[in-house]
């Protein structure tokens, strides 16, 4: 085991936490090669303890295409990134996202994460966007918003909340959350989350098609770490986890093709 | 030329053909969030916010939408006259049809195999009544995320 990490693995879901110092380290493809073969380079290369998944990508028509038929690796250029790659300081891959969120260490040496609503900050240490939430502030996200008792009539169910409700919310809904619910207990699942209370980052990976928790049972499962912060990265097949030294998920085959970005702890 | 035969050889390629090439896109809103639903008459294809490529498909929609299409392709095939044309022109009219419509179902389909999920019938259940919805001509197959 990794010294400073602790691993809790049930069936093919893995939980690693630490409250050491960690520097979150974002990766992105540059050369024509697979996934797992950048995230095993860079790791040994950079020294990464930890290393998951993490940007949604798009992809060309063509590209899709070149996917299903070639076999081989996709140039990086043919993966655009949804949302912001940032690494000290600099946007080094992905475009504006502001409707999703962030998770970011937005100075580096401090043992502190976050994650927002919106485009991660320009000036962060090591941030990624584009990506679906959890829990933001301690408030837990799911398919409905859910109101406490004495909550003013006509409150949404769905979608955004304004005064008079928003003093009365316990639950916030979203569309990308609700998205990966529907797929069940089988997917994979990629979840990278911080307790503020116990300075812990809490990393956890399902492999897909294997049996774990759906969204909801995950969301628990933090709360039950004392996560207050925690966003779900690129999720299905795309789950990835390279921790230690080796791989204990790897991404389904055609993804290991066009993923382009990881992020790394150390 | 046989009913069921003209159906085949001419009205389903084409049929396979449009509702890869012709259909409908309809942006559901709410607040800050919105989804894009793809197909006509009733939407039966959406990219979801699980994973990269990801795209949820209605089963029960997308062969409503088929039926629909084949009626429509079995009528304009009707109106070109393929039915009475002779056997050697109806022939080559249905070779050409159904090149061009494997062809569309590849471009069309294989991205929708990336990472589906099917689903029996509703695409936009997350989204009260009260949603924005606007619809507009879609030429070409739908769009990831």
């Amino acid at each position: 085991m990794a010294i400073g990490w602790t691993k809790t693995s049930t069936g093919d879901t893995h939980l690693l936490a630490s409250s050491n110092p960690i520097q979150m380290v974002m990766l992105v493809r540059s050369k024509k090669e697979l996934f797992t073969d950048f995230i095993e380079r860079e790791a040994k290369s950079r020294g990464l303890t930890a290393v998951v998944n993490g940007s949604f990508i798009d992809l060309s028509f063509g590209a899709k295409v070149a996917v299903h038929t070639s076999g081989s690796a996709l140039d990086p250029k043919e993966s655009t990134p949804v949302g912001e790659v940032i690494q000290e300081g600099k946007l080094i891959a992905g475009s504006t996202s502001p409707g999703k969120f962030n998770f970011s260490q937005d100075t580096c040496g401090t043992q502190r994460f976050a994650a927002h609503l919106g485009n991660p900050a320009a000036s962060a240490c090591a941030a990624i966007g584009g990506i679906a939430p959890i829990i933001i502030d301690g408030m837990p996200y799911g398919t409905q918003n859910l109101y406490r008792a004495g909550v003013p009539a006509n409150a949404p169910a769905t979608g955004d909340v304004v005064a008079p409700w928003l003093p009365f919310l316990v639950q916030k809904s979203n569309l990308m959350y609700t998205d990966l619910l529907k797929r069940g207990t089988d997917v994979g699942k990629t979840a990278v989350g911080y307790s503020k209370a116990k300075s812990r980052l809490v990393v956890l990976v399902q492999a897909d098609d294997t049996s774990g928790d759906d969204a909801n049972g995950v969301r628990t499962r933090l709360i039950g770490q004392g996560v207050d912060n925690a966003v779900f990265l690129d999720c299905s097949d795309s789950a990835t986890l390279y921790y230690d030294g080796k791989f204990l998920v790897r991404p389904g085959t055609a993804k290991n093709e066009y993923l382009t970005v990881a992020v790394g702890f150390k | 030329m046989s009913k069921l035969r003209f159906v085949v050889a001419a009205a389903l390629p084409l049929a396979l053909v449009l509702l890869c090439w012709l259909g409908m896109r309809t942006v559901v809103t709410a607040g800050s969030e919105s989804l894009s639903l793809y197909g006509f008459p009733l939407a039966w294809v959406a990219p979801s916010g699980a994973a990269s490529m990801a795209f949820d498909i209605a089963a029960g929609p997308l062969l409503v939408d088929l039926a629909v299409y084949l009626a429509l392709s079995a009528a304009l095939v009707a109106l070109a006259g393929v039915a009475r044309a002779s056997a050697s022109r109806a022939r080559a009219t249905s070779i050409v049809l159904w090149v061009v419509a494997v062809g569309s179902m590849a471009w069309c389909v294989l991205p929708l195999l990336m990472d589906p999920h099917v689903v029996a019938w509703t695409l936009d259940g997350y989204f009260g009544a009260g949603a924005a919805r606007t619809r507009a001509l879609q030429l070409g197959p739908p769009t990831g995320h």
